[in-house]
């Protein structure tokens, strides 16, 4: 919590007979995240090589190439697909290659040669309708244009008619706001009438190689375009029949080609001399000892393993996230912005609690939850990868954090639900229905600025925390956290002073008491000592970060934007209401006849469409503001990220097990 | 009695008018930081879609790029309704 | 689409964004590193797990070998530049497309080549890279034609073609290409030059560089010239447009020695990393060591100004350009694979 795992670093080394060895067990366990050597920055290992790969690399190499071939062709792909219910043993798959790898190679390259061919002529035949079109206008068989032994033929686009001063047949039709002259001149006059054309800003176009009119020839090309793309349907689908048929095999294939290669190219990211290798890389700190035992253990002893020091701030230590379930999904948010780094506080579960928070009060309507809750629910079919399930976990949870809201706000789809609001009311004085003193704008005004005072004190104290934690005890650290301190008291001395001069809703009420200095009441003064004193506290810091001051106000009032998105989504939602329903449905159904039905109908159509964008441009206001309002606003004032992302070598077998 | 009705007439009319101007005012405010906002979004927009056609895992941190111009509509967002209610 | 506004900086905001996120997931020197110890079957499939799948997966079924890497990876710079240029916007298109157009004389030059030693349109396909403005389609049209004379007649709407019609019956005449060649990119050279002051985003900067990278081409001529013992008609090799004029580098190819060559561009750039690389050679320097060396201060100088003309043309063309080198490194290792070169052999050949 807070943290991300704790890593260990790990040296392994032994003599290159251990080399397969080794590679297939932390392959096997898939935890070890190999720092990948590089000649030129060998720190400690100069001298050192990257290794060669092991033998068979190759030949899975090209058999791997062959598979993803055919995969291609029947567009099949490992990552879209789920795991079957029973995976291939690797002895069957590797029997299943040498047998039948060939024969459905060459079924596969004879589909996708049939397909590339018609794909082919449909483009040729396209080409040909493109370059016939200009000649549309010529009424004459184009193959009379070819084959004068005499005379030379000129065809091109010019901007006005062209009179040639050598004897010449032309013709000239507009085309296009421009002119398609084809002129024929005797042969001895050919050059001089070229110069002439291009003087006269004359395009030559490619006469077409065709018998027959232009527009004779486009006719039999569209025709025969639509008998080949029926004919490319019909492969299509014979290729997708197949594709049922061999889908599990390939991706099987697939797999464990890909671990063998895996396994087999490892050496080329360890350091190696003649005889001996070394693997440097990461492990979570509980694993170092089941791992290092095993290694022993598959190598008889003949493997030397150390842990090595470093360093958790300078050192770039791969992060693994380390938070409870609920708030997993919420890496995916941070792996967005980015990663932390290891040494710093890993605020995932704070985001996991506040965002689902903060879209519920923006889009607090039970309807609208409901269907973001359904909607989710639906796109779990089709979002089958890590990243899209974890998505639809926190859009899970922001929904029903919107129906809680809606329930308190009592909204439903922009209709108020048979109780009041409890505490905020966002019911707009919009329709006949209208009544009361309308919305607490000014309440939730301040309220959300108040969620924007805690929440930035709240990044300014991690910022604190985070240098304690991380630099090295000293001027520098000190400087750094008093700085941080400093913006707090910035912000609560400008607080008092407010408080001290104005009555505010929700605000402690300081106004009132006698004035002390120049009109300003005790508590001002003390907020304007505060704020001179944190001013003094950034300014020691780095005199830079003063330029930044207003943004001491701006941020917070920032967080308004809570009730201010929210509350147009409300407007938008009832003023939809409002004419579907009042001005278009109501008056139809006082008196019904066939004209006022389809008037309905009209209704019924805005208030969908109305609602649909009104969903859509929540989801985006909802999510995006809130997680603005996180990026932008809190993690600027603690967050640094950059950190690597933990990429163990190994992988998790989907479709095969040994 | 024609004088009161005046007064009344007159009162109702500036307060119609303060209505008015008020109406204005938000509807300036409003528009106006909309006008900036899509100023500074136009380069940002730009880049943030140039980046994302390249690669999709941009798209997160484009689109909020792209959005933290809306902070300056927010305001006017803000101002419009404190005028308005 | 003319409804879109392409004026002002959005353009070149996007295009730069989306240029230099592609310049990011070019390969890097660790990577190359790695496939230098890796064998032909290992590296094809190393690359078709980065950008060039694609290509990989569909030629796979009818290539293999070292074939399949050569074809896919001049199918991926081909579809690579096409798609460059069916994103930008423009005015910047406009410039790409006429900087993309030395793919049309290395294209052209290949096909007529290659028709004229008679060898067979599948096999002159296979090295063609069709990234310029005649797509594959019109190469493909070209490679149907029979006879050296026809393929230059359809080539009638070629914007070089003037100056193939001019140079060819010549080069018919002498059996070589070569000057015809270097003609076309004298004629190049000049139109992208012009091109630089239409009123393009950094044209300026782009403009010096171009200078530079003509001074660059010069320098290797004359080296390579010298190297191979030739002293005279070296007029018509040389490009106009750099810092060097013709004279000049006439005068510089005909030195005594290769310390005189050396001195002489060490006169011109006395500072900076060309000077550096003068000071450190000697004449006992591979040629293709000094002409690689060349190559990466070319492209460092336009890595520099892209940086400094961030929302400019700089940036697109410094990806067009690294892309081109990383297509180029990933051949020399494969070919260098093929024939068994060992690794470090291998590395001289790359530029990274």
């Amino acid at each position: 919590m807070f943290e991300p795992q704790t890593m260990s670093k790990l040296l392994i080394a032994a003599s290159k007979d251990q080399l397969e060895a080794v590679v297939r067990e932390l392959y096997r366990h898939n935890l070890f995240h190999i720092e990948d050597f590089v000649e030129s920055d060998a720190q400690g290992l100069e001298g050192c090589k990257i290794g060669m790969p092991l033998p068979g690399a190759s030949e899975s190499s090209s058999e791997l190439v062959r598979i993803r071939s055919i995969e291609n062709t029947y567009s099949v792909s490992p990552t879209s697909m789920d795991a079957g219910e029973q995976k291939m043993p690797t002895s069957e798959v590797r029997q299943r290659i040498e047998r039948e790898l060939l024969a459905i190679e060459k079924e596969a390259a004879a589909f996708s040669g049939e397909k590339v061919s018609l794909e082919n002529t449909i483009r040729d035949y396209r080409t040909r309708i493109a370059e016939l079109k200009p000649f549309t206008v010529f009424p004459a068989n184009l193959a009379d244009l070819k084959g004068f032994e005499y005379f030379a033929v000129f065809a091109g686009l010019v901007p006005a008619q062209v009179s040639l001063g050598v004897p010449n047949e032309t013709f000239i039709a507009a085309y296009d706001k421009s002119n398609l002259l084809i002129a024929v001149v005797p042969r001895e006059n050919a050059e001089e009438a070229e110069k002439e054309l291009f003087d006269a800003g004359f395009q030559p176009v490619q006469i077409p190689d065709e018998d027959g009119t232009a527009g004779e020839r486009t006719v039999w090309y569209t025709h025969e375009i639509t008998r080949l793309e029926g004919d490319l349907g019909a492969v299509s689908g014979r290729i997708f029949a197949q594709k049922e048929k061999n889908a599990t095999f390939l991706v099987a294939c697939d797999e464990l080609l890909t671990a063998e290669v895996e396994r087999a190219e490892a050496p080329l990211r360890f350091a190696t001399t003649e005889e001996t290798f070394v693997a440097e890389g990461w492990v979570p700190a509980d694993m170092v000892a089941v791992l290092t035992s095993d290694l022993q253990s598959a190598t008889d002893g003949k493997v030397f393993i150390s842990e090595v020091g470093f360093d958790p701030i300078e050192d770039a230590v791969p992060v693994e996230y380390h938070n409870p379930n609920f708030s997993k999904p919420t890496e995916m948010l941070m792996d967005i912005y980015s990663r932390p780094q290891y040494g710093e506080l890993d605020p995932t579960i704070l985001v996991s609690i506040v965002f689902p928070i903060f879209f519920g009060f923006i889009l607090g309507d039970v309807g609208y939850g409901i269907i973001l809750l359904a909607l989710g629910f639906y796109l779990r079919k089709f979002l089958k990868d890590d990243a899209g399930k974890k998505l639809l976990d926190v859009l899970r949870n922001a929904s029903i954090s919107s129906i809680i809201f809606g329930l308190i706000y009592s909204e439903f789809f922009g209709f108020s639900l048979p109780w009041s609001p409890i505490g905020i009311n966002r019911h707009l004085l919009i329709g006949s229905h209208a009544g009361g003193h309308g919305p607490d704008v000014v309440l939730m005004l301040v309220l959300t600025a108040w969620v924007g005072i805690l929440h930035i004190t709240l990044g300014r104290m991690i910022h604190m925390y985070n240098g304690a934690k991380m630099i090295t005890p000293g001027r520098h650290r000190s400087k750094v956290i008093f700085g941080q301190f400093g913006w707090i008291l910035v912000m609560w001395g400008i607080l008092l002073v407010l408080w001290s001069l104005f009555e505010m809703p929700l605000m402690p009420v300081l106004a009132g008491y006698p004035a002390v200095f120049a009109g300003i009441n005790g508590f001002g003064v003390a907020g304007a000592v505060l704020t001179l004193v944190g001013i003094i506290g950034i300014g020691q810091d780095s005199l830079l970060e003063l330029m930044e001051l207003p943004t001491v106000i701006s941020h917070v009032l920032s967080y308004t934007r809570l009730a201010a998105v929210g509350l147009s989504s409300v407007a938008i939602a009832m003023v939809t209401n409002y004419i579907a329903i009042e001005l278009i449905i109501d008056p139809q159904l006082a008196n019904l006849n066939l004209v006022g039905v389809i008037i309905i109908l009209i209704g019924i159509v805005i208030f969908l469409v109305g609602h649909t964008l009104n969903i859509a441009l929540g989801i985006l206001g909802g999510g995006l503001h809130s997680i603005r309002l996180h990026y932008v606003e809190f993690f600027t004032k603690f967050y640094k990220g950059g950190g690597k992302k933990y990429e163990p070598f190994g992988k998790l077998l989907k479709f095969t097990e040994d | 009695m024609a004088v009161e009705t005046m007064t009344i007439e007159i009162v109702e009319a500036a307060v119609a008018t303060a209505a008015g101007f008020k109406a204005i005012g938000a509807g300036l405010a409003v528009g106006l930081t909309g006008m900036g906002t899509g100023l500074a979004q136009f380069g940002i927009g730009s880049a943030a879609v140039g980046a994302t056609a390249e690669n999709k895992e941009m798209f997160g941190l484009a689109l909020l790029f792209t959005v933290i111009p809306e902070t300056i509509v927010i305001f006017g967002l803000v101002v419009a309704l404190l005028l308005l209610f | 689409m003319s409804s879109v506004s392409i004026t002002g900086p959005a353009p070149y905001i996007y295009s730069s964004t989306r240029m230099r996120v592609r310049k990011a997931k070019l390969i890097g020197h660790d990577e190359y590193m790695r496939m230098l110890n890796m064998s032909l079957p290992e590296i094809t499939r190393s690359i078709e797990e980065k950008e060039y799948k694609a290509e990989i997966d569909e030629l796979a079924s009818s290539f293999s070998g070292l074939d399949l890497v050569e074809v896919a990876l001049s199918w991926n710079l081909a579809k690579e530049f096409q798609n460059v240029l069916g994103i930008m916007p423009g005015l910047i298109k406009k410039f790409t497309a006429s900087y993309l157009q030395h793919w049309d004389i290395y294209n052209v030059l290949t096909i007529l080549r290659g028709k004229t030693q008679g060898v067979s349109a599948g096999k002159i396909k296979e090295v063609l890279i069709p990234a310029g403005s005649l797509d594959r389609v019109a190469l493909d049209r070209l490679l149907a034609e029979d006879s050296p004379e026809r393929i230059v007649e359809a080539l009638s709407s070629w914007s070089l073609y003037p100056v193939l019609e001019r140079e060819f019956p010549a080069a018919m005449e002498k059996g070589t290409f070569g000057d015809l060649e270097n003609e076309l990119f004298k004629a190049f050279y000049r139109y992208i030059l012009k091109q630089t002051a239409s009123g393009v985003k950094g044209g300026k900067p782009f403009r010096d560089y171009l200078k530079l990278e003509i001074d660059l081409l010069n320098i290797k001529t004359v080296v390579r010239l010298y190297k191979g013992g030739v002293r005279e008609d070296v007029r018509m090799l040389m490009v106009e447009g750099g810092s060097f004029s013709v004279d000049e580098l006439i005068r510089l190819a005909s030195s005594e020695s290769m310390e005189e060559i050396l001195e002489g561009i060490r006169k011109r750039y006395p500072e900076g990393p060309i000077g550096e690389l003068m000071d450190s050679a000697d004449k006992s320097m591979p040629l293709h060591e000094m002409e690689n060396a060349l190559t990466r201060v070319m492209l460092d100088q336009m890595d520099r100004i892209s940086k400094r003309y961030a929302f400019s043309i700089c940036p697109t063309l410094v990806y067009l350009m690294r892309k081109r080198y990383e297509v180029a490194n990933l051949r020399a290792i494969a070919r260098g694979k093929e024939s068994g070169l060992p690794g470090e052999k291998i590395a001289e050949f790359l530029v990274v």
